[in-house]
């Protein structure tokens, strides 16, 4: 197996997983590459597919690879933007080419890794915003409660947070938005340290398109390694304390 | 099978102090129960995974199944701490911190959320079975999951039971009567389950037989090598008199061993070895386990006896408690081993090369086992007389006593006196003494022989023979055998200490019953501290003052470390001061 990408590709992939877990399982075929991870406490899950078209070589049989990603991380600490990564595996190892570097590790055993069954989830409504909008609605609401709500009516997308004292609110009318599909108004409160670290991971999407419910999951999906990849991101919610 | 229907039993349970109700919400648990899985909702009521003889415990340490709690709800474990106070168990936490829980997981969502008795058990069994680096990180993601799943009942007893401490209060009898109930109700059924249970105690095993085969399974339950029988025990009465008139005026009568009752399993490749209460202690006496292969002479056996530990140089009885610290490591053991032999104390055999000897009387037991079993030093049997003179057995009764035993076990030798499993009939009988004497004060007693040492006391002596005054017949007569309280030193230089007094035969003015291999001119005094005073056929002192054919005996005398050479041997304590040592001292027990 052989496969080159560029490093920040590979970077956005390791923080997205990393933002769950810190081994992770990867299926590489013909078409590309997928990983799905789910954090141990079962409140959130990505599911990531990268097409072959994001590498710049992509010579493979079909593979599943158990790794290590906090040692992933330190490699790409030795790594400078722009550097090509070389990746190839090797019986039980795995090797990272990076200019004159190599840096090899062992594969973990795929059978120790549990691989999340996505679960079955209706979702009624859809919106898609920036993801700037989408930021900033999350970092107003991380210094005032470790909660915040999403709520999405037929005319508008908002997202707010009540602390003790106090209050942030972000506010889209639909015609600022991409989309906007809405029957019935839906409500969730979800847990925003979780929301915190992906978009911090978030690298290359523009935008986020939200698919949520009341007191149900929500999902997001949005553009990963320059647009040849998508993830998906699920995360439970929290229900609202007598 | 849905784990919710298993909760709502127990809560229903715990609401009654009543065996009657609690057998009838087992019945309909019972019967909500597919019969593939009635072992494991038997073993999860008792609150464990598996019989107690398999020795595999659940017991999650309460901060780790506290981190269980928090990776499931969120809430910290500060707040945890704080609720645990108020409610003083972690399982009623588990319940509320459940109810509390606002942040859901992906999977609540999903059709399939409800928890399995199958997954609950799965889980417990990975958490009691995980070892080495990373286990503890497993055991509370394990306890996380379920509590993810479940209900906030289902997490009260999950934590209960992961914790090791389920304690709804069933007895082993209270199922019996539910299962017999759920599938049959016949008095007869009744009885085949008991004894079933009596000579294979696993409430699982019994109950997957009983639903998949019916009664001709629980008919077909046998004895099997390694699986520990229920023991057998004996009743009571006050007197001596009264045993021999309940057992019909003739009985065998055994020395009851203060030990630990041991019943050992030999078979061709492995040896079990099980308590009374069934747990294994195989590893804790290794030395048990090769005496026991090596004086067996057959193929497969199932021996019942009594474990106590012994002197080797005064042959006298220890209490137990000298081997009680053996439960640990193996270098701790071996060291154990050497301190304190064990000797085990054979009465009966139970099964033999595939044989079932339960349903044979007594005797013919008795005559088996002596014939398989070659005795050895540290395998022997049970000191025993068949008497009908209740003078002989009394006497007999006052040497048990004397030799560091509880008092007698009289045995049935009818053709009635089969091994009752489990059972505390009157086929056995004990009598214990009822009485103590213990002695506060120091004696000073003069030394009149000695005996040859063993084992690391090879070539010095092994115990002195000692003798308290009679003045008014003006002889030395015999009152225990010392080997204790004496630095090495002064055990090696005993044998030239003596040299000078050593004489061919006993010397005229000693009365002692005992043959020692050393004699000696009564001269040397040494001043002894004893725990008891016990009535004795053996020794001579005072003999028939207080009981016909009885002197009085030191029990685990000790050398104080004082030689007494200010005393001479006629100023030593008299025997006189000896009875009444015994007589202001007697104190009743029990």
């Amino acid at each position: 197996m052989r496969l080159k990408m560029d490093i920040k590709d590979l970077k956005e992939i390791t923080n997205l997983l990393l933002t769950l877990v810190s081994e992770a399982k990867f299926e590489v075929n013909g078409d590309g590459l997928s990983v799905k991870a789910v954090d141990p406490a079962h409140v959130a899950m990505i599911v990531i597919n990268v097409s072959r078209d994001a590498f710049l070589e992509f010579d493979t049989e079909e593979e599943e690879l158990g790794v290590d990603l906090d040692k992933v991380r330190d490699i790409l600490k030795l790594a400078s933007s722009g550097d090509i990564v070389e990746i190839s595996k090797d019986g039980n190892k795995l090797t990272f080419l990076i200019g004159n570097l190599t840096r090899s590790m062992p594969l973990i055993d795929t059978s120790a890794l549990s691989v999340p069954k996505v679960p079955n989830l209706v979702l009624p409504a859809k919106v898609v915003i920036p993801l700037k909008e989408f930021e900033h609605g999350i970092k107003a609401a991380e210094s005032i409660s470790d909660n915040i709500t999403l709520r999405i009516t037929p005319t508008e997308f908002e997202m707010y947070t009540q602390g003790d004292e106090d209050e942030a609110r972000l506010n889209i009318p639909r015609d600022m938005l991409k989309d906007l599909s809405c029957e019935e108004p839906v409500k969730s409160m979800y847990p925003v340290d979780y929301l915190v670290k992906l978009v911090k991971a978030i690298d290359s999407a523009d935008s986020v398109t939200i698919y949520m419910g009341t007191d149900y999951p929500i999902k997001l999906e949005f553009e990963v390694t320059g647009g040849k990849g998508k993830a998906e991101y699920l995360l439970a919610p929290r229900i609202e304390g007598e | 099978m849905e784990y919710k229907i298993i909760a709502e039993t127990y809560s229903k349970i715990e609401s009654t102090t009543k065996r009657l109700e609690m057998t009838d919400y087992l019945v309909e648990l019972f019967h909500n129960t597919p019969e593939d899985v009635i072992d494991k909702v038997i073993y999860l009521t008792q609150g464990k995974l598996y019989p107690d003889y398999m020795g595999i415990e659940l017991g999650l340490a309460e901060k780790l199944a506290m981190r269980g709690i928090t990776k499931a709800t969120g809430i910290k474990e500060k707040t945890l701490s704080e609720m645990l106070k108020k409610y003083g168990d972690l399982g009623s936490v588990a319940e509320e911190a459940i109810k509390k829980k606002r942040q859901m997981t992906l999977f609540s969502f999903e059709e399939e959320k409800s928890l399995t008795v199958e997954k609950v058990y799965e889980n417990f069994e990975k958490i009691a079975k995980a070892e080495g680096e990373g286990s503890q990180d497993r055991k509370i993601q394990l306890l996380a999951e379920l509590l993810n799943l479940a209900e906030p009942l289902e997490a009260k007893y999950i934590v209960r039971t992961v914790e090791g401490k389920l304690r709804l209060g069933i007895a082993d009898m209270t199922i019996l009567d539910a299962l017999s109930i759920a599938y049959g109700g016949t008095k007869e059924l009744r009885s085949l389950v008991e004894r079933a249970y009596n000579i294979h105690p696993d409430l699982g095993y019994i109950a997957k037989k009983l639903a998949k085969e019916g009664i001709e399974g629980v008919k077909s339950i046998k004895i099997e090598l390694g699986i520990p029988i229920r023991a057998m025990l004996a009743e009571r009465l006050p007197s001596l008199e009264d045993i021999l008139a309940k057992m019909g005026g003739r009985a065998a009568f055994e020395y009851k061993y203060d030990g630990m009752r041991i019943q050992g399993h030999v078979g061709k490749d492995r040896t079990w070895l099980y308590s009374r209460r069934l747990e294994n202690l195989t590893s804790q006496f290794p030395d048990v386990v090769e005496a026991l292969k090596e004086a067996f002479q057959g193929e497969e056996g199932i021996f019942d006896g009594e474990a106590v530990p012994v002197d080797i140089n005064t042959g006298e009885l220890l209490p137990f408690q000298v081997v009680s610290h053996r439960r640990g490591r193996k270098y701790e053991i071996e060291k154990a081993i050497e301190d304190y032999p064990v000797v085990l104390f054979l009465f009966d055999v139970i099964y033999l090369n595939g044989e079932d000897l339960t349903p044979k009387p007594y005797p013919e037991r008795r005559k088996i086992l002596e014939k398989v079993i070659k005795p050895t030093d540290r395998v022997k049997f049970a000191h025993r007389i068949v008497s009908s003179d209740i003078g002989e057995i009394k006497e007999f009764f006052n040497k048990a006593i004397e030799d560091g035993c509880e008092g007698l076990v009289a045995k049935s030798i009818g053709e009635e006196s089969i091994y009752r499993a489990g059972a505390r009939e009157f086929l056995w009988i004990k009598y214990k003494r009822d009485y103590k004497v213990e002695m506060g004060d120091t004696v000073d007693l003069v030394v009149v022989g000695a005996f040859a040492g063993k084992g690391k006391r090879k070539g010095t002596y092994g115990a002195l023979l000692m003798a308290a005054y009679n003045p008014e017949k003006d002889r030395f007569e015999t009152v225990c055998k010392l080997g204790s309280g004496f630095t090495d030193e002064q055990l090696a230089y005993l044998p030239r200490k003596f040299e000078e007094l050593k004489i061919e035969n006993k010397h005229p003015r000693v009365w002692s019953e005992m043959e020692a291999d050393y004699w000696f001119v009564p001269k040397v005094v040494l001043e002894v501290i004893g725990a008891e005073i016990t009535l004795s056929p053996t020794h001579t002192c005072a003999r028939d003052v207080i009981e016909k054919g009885a002197g009085l005996a030191i029990r685990f005398p000790r050398f104080t470390g004082r030689w007494r050479d200010d005393k001479s041997p006629e100023e030593a304590t008299t025997t006189k001061e000896l009875i009444e040592m015994y007589r202001n001292q007697i104190k009743k027990i029990g």
